[in-house]
């Protein structure tokens, strides 16, 4: 039957050589042709299993915050359309074309947004105390930030997609992984926020309230305590910001001020902070430096920095480090028992750098979120 | 998704191709053979990173503990963190010596160790 091709009969005859060189065809065309397109289009895949997944958390978030304004707000209007607004909500930063004079820009922004989302959650939720109000309004900004994180996300995605152009594409699938564990971070502090449990990040302020416990305390600025002990025979004064609701205060203003009250005679600033560490280090180690442990966009550092120059007083930080999830999510027991061993770390510091009768400032830098003082 | 669609009808193809010449030409069944493993172990494997990548949520709620300390006496208790806690509230009466300085000393989470 096959002799009606004649002489081409042999090749229809051997169909497995014309499989093979069908297959081999093939993978050529798949590793070489479209080698760059199939990768992108498994990148593609990779971050939109990432969208579909920051969405989900997202929508946790805001259910979260919704259910617990609900709970210990319990609003008369459906506070649903006014947090829709606060999730939407944007700053615009100052103009650093012309930067001197920026940092106090800055923190006037800072302070009218501050002030204007406090006062929209109290509006959300009348029936919150002051603490609680500012436990809602954590909450709220972690769940406007993993909105944000979305729909920026969301935007490169699509972009990439709509100009087919890979590097957008790569630069999102580089990041993703690092984006992704920032997500969880803020829904777990999120679920922190809602219950008003210390974070990683209070360990600044599980340390100063230990120092003022059962002392005279007076407020200072802007949500800011300041209490007075002696530690090792030295005068301190030691500063948080108000708990236990979640706050970090303004301790640059404080510190500014109290440099001011006591103009001349403090002769250092210790601070403490939780700082970030580098993957493989561990948990809860202490570690001692130079310099403003702050973190944030940079004012409260600032100020720190200049009215400590002014007067000559050195700053000393001590920092215990712990990952970004660590830090926002509830106090390890690592981190809470560190809390002690820096104190003894401060002891030695003090003592190694100044003299008995001095006057040291203490701050024990950020949110406070269920720690009292 | 395409891709894994296209591979699986090529490794039912090949896997055909492989029983089929079998008996005839030992070699090219090989390689047929090689080529719908190759196919199916790649559809295995995507689809495996695909449960992965979906599986990440961790909807368990953390434990989180109080402590309660009263520095008249050894009195120490751990209980489980309850909403409205925070460190050095004060608890009042102490069970065991009457003392009213019963406080939260400390909130930590205790849970299997993250990333
Ligand atoms: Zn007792």
């Amino acid at each position: 039957m096959l002799d009606i091709f004649g002489p081409l009969g042999g090749i229809f005859n051997n169909l497995g050589t014309v499989t093979q060189l069908i297959f081999t065809l093939l993978f050529v065309l798949l590793f070489f042709g479209f080698g760059q397109k199939l990768q992108m289009r498994q990148y593609m895949w990779d971050i939109d299993r990432g969208l579909r997944r920051l969405d989900v958390i997202r929508t946790q978030a805001k259910d979260l915050a919704l259910k617990t304004i609900k709970e210990i707000g319990k609003p008369t209007v459906d506070p649903l359309p006014q947090l829709n607004v606060l999730m939407e909500s944007f700053l615009i930063t100052p103009v650093d074309m012309d930067p001197s004079g920026i940092v106090s820009k800055f923190d006037h922004l800072l302070d009218v947004r501050d002030v204007k989302f406090k006062e929209d959650v109290q509006k959300m939720a009348p029936s919150a105390d002051s603490a609680q109000v500012n436990n809602l309004e954590n909450l709220v900004e972690a769940s406007w930030a993993l909105n944000t994180i979305f729909r920026i996300i969301r935007h490169f995605y699509l972009l990439g997609k709509k100009t087919n152009s890979i590097f957008i594409i790569i630069q999102l699938q580089a990041l993703l992984p690092m984006i992704m564990q920032e997500a969880e971070a803020y829904l777990g502090a999120g679920r922190a926020f809602a219950e008003g449990q210390p974070i990683g990040d209070g360990l600044g302020a599980l340390v100063a309230s230990k120092l003022m416990k059962d002392k005279a305390q007076r407020k200072v600025e802007k949500d800011v305590i300041v209490a007075e002990t002696t530690l090792e025979d030295r005068r301190i004064i030691a500063l948080k910001a108000e708990g236990p609701g979640g706050n970090v205060g303004k301790p640059g203003d404080a510190i500014q001020s109290l440099l001011q009250e006591n103009n001349g005679k403090v002769s250092m600033i210790v601070m403490v902070d939780a700082a970030l560490k580098f993957e493989g280090e561990t948990t809860g180690e202490i570690s001692e430096g130079i310099g403003a442990a702050i973190g944030g966009i940079g004012t409260e550092r600032f100020k720190i920095e200049q009215e400590a120059t002014k007067q000559h007083i050195p700053v000393y930080a001590v920092i215990v480090k712990e990952s970004i999830l660590e830090a926002i999510t509830p106090m390890k027991k690592e981190i809470l028992e560190a809390g002690d061993k820096v104190i003894e770390r401060i002891k030695n510091l003090i003592v190694e750098r100044s003299k008995p009768g001095d006057t040291v400032i203490i701050a024990g830098i950020g949110n406070t979120i269920g720690i009292g003082q | 998704m395409l891709i894994s669609i296209v591979l699986i009808i090529i490794a039912f193809y090949t896997l055909n191709l492989a029983l089929s010449t079998f008996s005839t030409d030992f070699t090219l069944a090989t390689l047929y053979f090689t080529v719908a493993v190759l196919s199916f172990g790649f559809v295995v494997l995507s689809v495996f990173r695909v449960r992965k990548g979906y599986a990440l949520a961790n909807p368990a709620p953390l434990k989180v503990m109080s402590i309660v300390k009263c520095p008249q006496c050894s009195f120490k208790q751990i209980k489980n963190f309850s909403v409205g806690d925070f460190v050095f509230k004060k608890l009042g009466m102490c069970t065991q010596c009457g003392v009213a300085s019963l406080s939260i000393t400390g909130i930590y989470y205790d849970g299997p160790t993250r990333r």
